[in-house]
């Protein structure tokens, strides 16, 4: 397959929710793609668009809740926005799937494993009863977990975070989709078995070849697999660039803001107690079409006065990298 | 062998719901084998022998026509078990379609619960009078009156838990791998509201033959020709101080009856609420 040739491309999407007071635009003009096999972390700070964005490429955000009103994402050659309840059906599990942030919930808690497993092969295929219960069992091998058969007899209930979180994983990969949206996997669970489970999806995606859109708030995750990054603020792209990049060299104010507000081994832990981790003042706005300019110009350091009258283009920092801002280095 | 030894383990484990499926699954045979269990026709009216007190020639005794009572209550075993059931399955059937066709569609939702709230709002018993009084009196008109009483109380229970499971995230996962609307419903949404639907489903049912005895009662029920146990308290009624056998007999099957059914409802609770189900 040709590598330079997006898998996914999305183009200015725009998701607007119908809240009480109006719309409220949670993804504002976002562009980017996904390249065969590639990792690409989507990250930023609660409410600024991560989970409107990876709903929105299911087509899972449906009046009367809200909807995808602008641009396209092209995938194998279809606009998904265009697309007929049917087509879209069959692409969402087969093609594109998708695992949430909550394995304590997202599996049906009265199924069995088993049950819930074949349930998801047999809406594609015309499988047998037998055929998805060897692949459920050939998954839920690929995912790591001991004695598979057995573990098919299994309510949710009956296993722990991690394992159900390894489920998931299972039940989004049996249908061998091209595409992986990952929804915050590892919030939910604790550290020991977050890494297990970042471990765990880059080795299938190693083995499988399938792209992982990684959806997080978390810097560390996206470290840890990811190999491209963007950073979201109030639903527009701010910053896109490689992970490397990224952490070497971060030019938006509100990624260094991010990074600032992680603890760092080695820095301030020589006096823990008196160092204070920096925080970004304020909260993110709401964007309800009030707001011209930049939506970080209240909260940023290095704000200046066209920064209130227009979002700022994007702008490259080097072939791979950009950065949405008119000041990035402070100048005053 | 393994399945015999599985249904008796789980009759150990839930003693309620093993006493109570037994006692129904023999007043099932009862109703089945009516014709073979030494009963008479129960309509042959014999005014030679009227008003007799239980004795060996006739269990129960007889009423004021003459007519067997035993036989009139196996024969109302029938009638009475069929109403409970047909009841149950119609009002099931239609408060199933009504109550997820509420709870996904909005409009559909607004139109469908004012005529619930406003079927519920008539007293069910006065409901069912007007309705009886609508056609020629009969089973059918009877099971209809009741079903159309039921069907608000399903469609409610229904409703609210589609409600509380439409937005479990469960339910987003099984739209986000591709599953239809349809069997969405079916395939998780349904077991998930079975457990309580089983519960509701043998007082409903119970409901269904209280309701068609208190018809029967007063006259506005299934015919005297179809012997019920409803209507064969109605007719011993005005006799019962000189002849009680007259009412007990059925009134005892009514009560046994309908207290199965509750057991069984409270049984399943427990015995179908998977966080308490040690591997049944």
């Amino acid at each position: 397959m040709n590598a330079l040739l997006p898998l996914i491309e999305v183009k200015n999407l725009k998701v607007t929710f119908h809240g009480r007071t109006g719309p409220v635009l949670a993804v504002d003009d976002l562009s980017f793609q996904v390249s065969p096999g590639e990792t690409l972390a989507i990250v930023g700070e609660s409410g600024c668009g991560k989970s409107a964005t990876a709903m929105s490429l299911l087509r899972l955000i449906q009046p009367p809740i809200g909807r995808s009103e602008g641009g396209s994402i092209l995938f194998g050659g279809k606009d998904l926005l265009q697309l007929e309840y049917e087509e879209m059906r069959a692409v969402r599990g087969r093609e594109i799937a998708m695992i949430f942030q909550e394995p304590m919930s997202s599996l049906n808690p009265v199924l069995t494993i088993g049950r819930q497993l074949t349930e998801t092969v047999r809406v594609h295929a015309d499988a047998s009863q037998e055929t998805s219960r060897l692949r459920a069992i050939e998954l839920l091998h690929l995912v790591g977990l001991p004695d598979p058969e057995s573990q098919l007899r299994k309510y949710p209930y009956e296993l722990s975070g991690g394992m159900r979180q390894r489920v998931m994983i299972a039940m989004a990969l049996i249908n061998k989709p091209s595409l992986l949206i990952a929804d915050e996997p590892t919030t939910a669970l604790d550290v020991t078995i977050q890494a297990q489970v970042l471990d765990l999806l880059s080795k299938l995606q190693e083995e499988t070849g399938t792209s992982i859109l990684l959806i997080t708030h978390d810097l560390g995750v996206v470290a840890e697999i990811a190999k491209r990054v963007i950073v979201m603020y109030a639903g527009r792209k701010v910053e896109e660039a490689t992970t490397i990049e990224l952490f070497d060299n971060p030019q938006h104010p509100y990624t260094r803001g991010l990074m600032a507000a992680g603890p760092r081994l080695g820095s301030a832990m020589a006096d823990v107690k008196k160092a204070r981790l920096r925080e970004i003042s304020g909260t993110v706005p709401i964007m309800n079409g009030e707001l011209v300019g930049c939506p970080f110009a209240e909260r940023c350091e290095n704000v200046l006065d066209q920064c209130r009258l227009a979002f700022p283009q994007d702008t490259q920092v080097t072939e791979t990298h950009c950065v949405a801002c008119f000041n990035p280095n402070g100048a005053t | 062998m393994s399945m015999i030894s599985r249904i008796f383990g789980f009759c150990l484990r839930y003693p309620l719901v093993g006493i109570s499926t037994l006692i129904l699954l023999a007043l099932l045979f009862v109703s089945l084998f009516a014709p073979f269990l030494w009963t008479v026709d129960p309509l042959q009216i014999s005014p030679a022998t009227r008003l007799r007190p239980p004795s060996l020639e006739h269990w129960f005794g007889t009423d004021a026509l003459g007519r067997d009572i035993y036989s009139r209550v196996v024969y109302g075993t029938r009638t009475s078990l069929f109403i409970g059931f047909v009841v149950t399955l119609v009002s099931y059937a239609f408060g199933i379609a009504i109550g997820f066709l509420s709870a996904f569609n909005r409009f559909a939702d607004t139109v469908l619960m004012r005529i619930i709230d406003g079927v519920m709002s008539i007293p069910s018993v006065l409901l069912a009078i007007s309705l009886t009084a609508l056609a020629e009196p009969g089973i059918w008109i009877v099971i209809l009156a009741i079903s159309i009483i039921e069907i608000p109380r399903v469609t409610r229970l229904v409703r609210g838990m589609s409600l509380a499971l439409r937005d479990a995230l469960f339910i987003e996962a099984a739209y986000a791998s591709g599953t239809s609307t349809w069997r969405t419903l079916f395939r998780h949404i349904l077991p998930n509201i079975s457990a309580p639907m089983f519960v509701q489903a043998s007082q409903i049912c119970a409901q269904a033959m209280l309701i068609e005895a208190t018809l029967s009662f007063i006259g506005a029920g299934v015919p005297p020709s179809n012997p019920t146990w409803g209507n064969i308290i109605a007719e011993g009624r005005s006799l019962y101080q000189i002849a009680p056998y007259m009412i007990l007999f059925a009134a005892m099957a009514l009560a046994i009856t309908v207290l199965a059914m509750n057991l069984l409802a409270d049984g399943l609770r427990d015995a179908l609420d998977p966080k308490l189900n040690r591997g049944g």
